[in-house]
């Protein structure tokens, strides 16, 4: 916010980590915990139907191909769309108007929301890595080399996706808007290369899928997690590591200085009456 | 709780000049001066769409003001810093934030933030004696989710006291209340005043703001029209009142603003008839009642 996390007053960022604890019980340790077992239960069931093709007549199978592919999926669906359907919720039922009448009150909550999807977005992660990699040794990275380039492109991914997740939330005006995100983060996957290779799709799919960072973090997971041949089977035939970097860095730079403007912005125009609006919408309208 | 080295000369909690919003072309407020000396308990009592709220959130500094100046607490709201705020507190109407949360874990977390600003006055205040003041104590551990609207407006008035505020806003605290509660809210209220925070509270209704209020603000199209104590404001004059009487075929009505002058004239007419004479002055409830019907 105004003041940079730096300056957070001790007393707010333990409240941050209350407030993650909090979080993290009522979002694990309650029903709604079931939700973060879908995907990996998804994913290993797609696995093992998949386990005997491969992919493009490479040695590649298409179930080693799926698992980074899933990994960033469930990055950017969490991260961003999480983050900003949460903030939307917040912005209408009070939460954030109550922080706003607390001292500190907004950074040490946006502190303790980025902690909270971090480790959300990792216990995920481990989610869908850990029985897969019980499941199909294969899938698995293979060394401690890959296993931290799995750790270190998961950070990057969520450092990329939970900014753009603040932007968009607080960007987006109602539900319908963000019925319209949703929908269209579903379809990027399409055309992410995340389920099959980018080059099967038409030349235009594959320019538009590569302006947005679910392909390039899906790339990224490919690299970490399957072996030297696999680049054949992306575009130009390597990993292109610079324009990965390039590209992500472009919208970490929209995220981190995006995030801040539009949530000042959106912050300004909380109060009372507007709480109260939004009430009386959902009672008589149910959205 | 008013600063043992400010009591001589203590500064007004709240002090406005000229206080105006517009909404485009239309006018909110229209102009409002405002004193409310600590320790005081003033209601904002007006009709639905009066100003009241926009006031209110001005004060907080959740809104800037068209045109005018507001201090609270000797700071301009707009731009008052984190210590400020700490000194403030707001009971919000909330309905299904942290519904998974328990009322003691909510109350825990805002109140850590209170702990910088501990000083002369101890904050925040400690959770057990506050569940009890505010009629909570069994409820520590219910998800906040579970509470029933009326417990729930508990928890919220709760939230507004952790950091013992010097000043409280309340707006429409009592909105769907069932008369039970709203007893058990008034007595709450009369309990803060003892502790000398100074209160400002917003309603519509009439018989809530001559209960609890130590003086009544009456804001009716964006201008304040009556301000005093309850009492002072039931014998005030409001201008016109109004003569009825019988003259044997009909019933007439006379409003006027000054009504010994007029029964001067009609009781000297030897001529007319003039059986079942009222005079009747307006009331703060009739100043009222006609403000609400228009």
């Amino acid at each position: 916010m105004s003041t940079p996390l730096a300056a957070l007053p001790r007393t707010a960022w333990r409240a941050a980590r209350r407030q993650t604890r909090i979080d993290l019980r009522t979002n694990l340790l309650t029903g709604a915990g079931i939700s973060y077992l879908i995907t990996p239960v998804i994913t290993i069931a797609v696995m093992i139907f998949l386990r005997d093709s491969t992919i493009m007549e490479s040695t590649i199978s298409a179930a080693q191909h799926l698992l980074p592919g899933m990994l960033a999926f469930g990055l950017v669906i969490g991260g961003v769309m999480g983050v900003a359907s949460e903030l939307m919720m917040e912005r209408e039922d009070g939460t954030l108007l109550r922080m706003k009448a607390v001292p500190h009150g907004l950074q040490g909550f946006l502190a303790g929301k980025t902690l909270t999807h971090l480790l959300l977005n990792l216990v995920s992660a481990a989610l869908i890595v850990i029985p897969a990699a019980i499941v199909f040794p294969d899938a698995a990275p293979a060394n401690p080399a890959s296993w931290l380039g799995l750790l270190t492109i998961f950070v990057v991914a969520v450092v990329v996706t939970i900014p753009l997740g603040a932007l968009l939330g607080a960007a987006l005006r109602g539900y319908g808007q963000l019925g319209v995100g949703m929908l269209g983060a579903y379809g990027l996957s399409v055309i992410s290369g995340i389920f099959y290779p980018l080059a099967a799709l038409p030349a235009w799919l594959q320019v538009v899928g590569q302006i947005f960072p679910m392909y390039w973090l899906g790339l990224g997971f490919r690299h970490a997690m399957l072996p030297a041949e696999a680049a054949l089977l992306e575009l130009g035939g390597t990993w292109r590591t610079v324009e990965m970097v390039v590209v992500l860095g472009i919208w970490l730079v929209i995220g981190v200085v995006g995030a801040p403007i539009a949530l000042r912005k959106m912050i300004r125009g909380v109060s009372g009456s507007k709480v109260a609006e939004s009430r009386e919408r959902m009672l008589s309208q149910g959205y | 709780m008013i600063d043992s080295t400010t009591t001589g000369n203590a500064p007004p909690a709240i002090r406005t000049r000229g206080l105006q919003m517009s909404y485009g072309t239309n006018r909110v407020l229209r102009g409002i001066d405002l004193e409310i000396a600590r320790g005081e308990v003033v209601v904002l009592l007006g009709p639905n769409g009066a100003g009241k709220t926009t006031t209110v959130e001005i004060l907080e500094g959740f809104r800037h003001p068209s045109a005018g100046s507001v201090e609270v607490l000797g700071a301009d709201p707009a731009d008052a810093g984190h210590a400020w705020r700490a000194r403030v507190g707001i009971v919000l109407q909330s309905w299904r934030d942290h519904a998974k949360w328990r009322v003691r874990e909510l109350l825990e977390y805002l109140g850590g933030f209170y702990v910088p600003y501990s000083g002369a006055v101890a904050r925040p205040w400690p959770i057990d004696e506050l569940l009890a003041a505010v009629g909570l104590a069994d409820d520590a551990d219910t998800p906040i989710g579970k509470l029933s609207g009326g417990r729930r407006r508990r928890l919220d008035v709760a939230s507004g006291l952790i950091g013992r505020p010097e000043l409280l806003f309340l707006d429409e605290p009592t909105a769907g209340f069932d008369p039970q509660a709203r007893r058990d809210f008034h007595d709450l209220l009369a309990s803060l005043s003892d502790l000398e925070t100074t209160i400002l509270m917003t309603t519509h209704d009439l018989d809530e703001a001559e209960k609890v209020a130590s003086r009544i603000l009456l804001l009716v199209d964006g201008g304040i029209i009556a301000d005093g104590s309850p009492d002072t404001l039931r014998r005030q004059d409001f201008g016109k009142a109004e003569v009825r009487w019988f003259d044997g075929e009909q019933h007439l009505v006379h409003p006027t603003d000054d009504p010994v002058a007029f029964l001067r004239g009609l009781l000297t007419d030897p001529e007319a008839t003039i059986e079942e004479l009222e005079v009747r002055r307006n009331s703060l409830e009739d100043v009222y009642l006609k403000a609400v019907e228009r």
